[in-house]
């Protein structure tokens, strides 16, 4: 410990006084000496010249223990040659760090969050899905983000699960499913869960409901049901293999295929009534198969668009990111499907979108990977079959 | 070298540490109450990491070190809410079974390191994009 004298006793000159090291970040020390009666706001107001940190952004921490303003240094017995940290909190306005809480206060904001995927006023799923909850919020600017605001293709399914295990969506489903104003809005928002009465209420608050929410062994043995039945995993027919409707895509970029939609969404709300459905435990509960429903018509359609914090990183193994970028027009003969049967690896069916489109994911992963050419990104990921990591190894190699 | 360092010394030369500030910056430690002669209950507290969704957050936390440590591992327990994976959202205890430093304990661990490695795990790749609770929340 640095036995400097005290240079700077602005303290009274009261009996036993103590020196105190003050130990700052940036290596800074100050050696204060103090009476132990002290308060420790006035002990702050003491250090505001030395450290230059204003008096109500400080945080003083001794063994363990943050200082209360209204107490005492002796409270705390802080003894002579002992140090305390100084930490300096953040500006008052703390605007970034959005924290989990600010899902269940859906009254804030009265701007939709999200226009891209249709969310309207008031809308309390809105908070859900920006990039925003996607924890991106502290990346440096906004236009890192695509024109959809850093949505991005639907998650594949393997991303889907992997993201549903975290325990991030575990935790704000579970908060979601608490919220009772956040159930009314689901059930109220879909005709078919209106009319299945407050039993929904019931299920969707029940246990076993939440763990097969979360549970991925639940999830993927659905999603191999409903590719059998040529419908995809939530029950929205007409969006090819991808699960849930392009954050832009509005119906009438829709070709109508509402047929086996409304069998699929019927039967599950057969099922989904005794909270156990063998079938398909989902299909009641991703009502958006109606006619050509707009995104907002499925509740739970933003959530899952969504890339969920862990699917962009997930997204780099490449054989995800291959399928979920490959996406083909045909459910029945979806990407997933044939590399189903055989074995993996199957070359995805011709794909005519632009490369911006059909490698968005893919591309903006590069971009933050200090990849910037957009040709040559390009071309690397045509190389790499949309592997992203393929692709890296294409440029790095000066390959493309 | 092969004399073990009886618990109290051990204690004594981890709380003069703490109350000297000798160790690491980012963390802190000391007895919850400093007439507590068998050392057993600790105060500390984790300053979260920067480039993260912790940073510029201090998190409390309680550390019980019973009559067998060093031996075995204390057992933490957050006091400020935390979204972590080894961390129970119920009481902030620390999964010991999910945090490697507590699972393969050591004798020559202590509790500086065990807030230094909840700290790193805060600043995984994954980790330090949950989103964490309100600040100040406590279980």
């Amino acid at each position: 410990m640095s036995e400097a004298p005290t240079e700077n006793s602005a303290a009274p000159p009261a009996g036993d006084e103590i020196n105190v090291t003050v130990k700052s970040s940036a290596d800074q020390k100050y050696t204060v000496s103090v009476s132990p009666s002290l308060l420790v706001s006035d002990f702050k107001q003491l250090l505001e010249p030395q450290c230059n940190i204003p008096k109500d952004r400080q945080r003083l921490i001794y063994s363990g223990r943050v200082l209360k303003d209204h107490e005492t240094l002796a409270t705390y017995k802080i003894q002579s040659g002992h140090t305390i940290h100084l930490v300096k909190s953040a500006a008052p306005p703390t605007s970034s760090a959005p924290s989990a809480s600010a899902v269940a206060q859906p009254s804030n904001p009265t701007v939709p969050q999200n226009i891209a995927a249709g969310q309207g006023v008031g809308n309390p799923l809105a908070g859900l899905t920006g990039a925003r909850y996607a924890g991106l919020a502290q990346l440096p600017s906004a236009s890192l983000f695509g024109p959809d605001g850093g949505m991005g293709p639907p998650p594949s399914e393997e991303q889907l699960i992997q993201a549903m295990s975290s325990p991030m969506f575990q935790q704000s489903m579970n908060q979601m499913l608490q919220n009772p104003q956040m159930l009314d809005y689901i059930i109220n928002s879909s005709p078919n869960l209106q009319g299945m009465g407050p039993q929904v209420r019931q299920m969707m608050q029940s246990e076993q409901f939440r763990q097969m929410m979360t549970n991925p062994d639940v999830m993927r043995q659905m999603m191999n049901l409903n590719r059998m039945f040529g419908g995809n995993p939530f029950g929205a027919p007409g969006q090819g293999n991808q699960a849930f409707p392009e954050p832009g895509r509005t119906s009438t970029t829709e070709t109508s295929n509402s047929g086996d939609g409304d069998t699929q969404t019927a039967n599950g709300t057969a099922t989904g009534a005794n909270t156990g459905p063998p079938a398909n435990p989902f299909a009641s509960l991703f009502p958006g198969g109606l006619h050509n429903a707009p995104a907002a018509g499925n509740p739970f359609g933003a959530l899952f668009n969504n890339p969920m914090p862990g699917a962009p990183a997930q997204g780099t193994d490449g054989n995800n990111t291959a399928a979920g970028g490959n996406a083909a027009p045909n459910p029945l003969f979806s990407p997933e499907m044939l590399s189903l049967m055989m074995g993996g690896g199957a070359p995805a069916p011709e794909d005519n979108r632009p490369p911006e489109e059909r490698y968005e994911a893919q591309l903006r992963q590069l971009n933050e990977l200090g990849f910037f050419d957009f040709e040559r990104n390009v071309r690397a990921l045509r190389r790499s079959g949309g592997n992203v990591q393929g692709a890296v190894e294409a440029l790095l190699d000066g390959a493309v | 070298m092969s004399a073990k360092i009886p618990r109290n010394f051990r204690l004594l030369e981890e709380l003069e540490k703490g109350e000297k500030g000798l160790g690491a910056e980012a963390c802190s430690y000391g007895l919850t109450d400093g007439d507590d002669i068998t050392m057993s209950e600790w105060n500390g507290t984790i300053l979260g990491p920067p480039h993260s969704v912790h940073e510029n957050r201090i998190y409390s936390l309680k550390l019980h070190c019973g009559p067998n440590y060093p031996d075995v591992p204390p057992a933490v327990q957050f006091l400020s809410k935390i979204n972590l994976p080894c961390v129970s959202q119920v009481d902030g205890k620390v999964d010991p079974s999910k945090l490697a430093c507590l699972a393969q304990w050591r004798r020559d661990y202590n509790m500086e390191t065990v807030l230094l490695e909840i700290r790193r795990e805060m600043a995984t790749g994954s980790n330090r994009k949950l989103p964490q609770p309100p600040e100040g929340t406590t279980y």
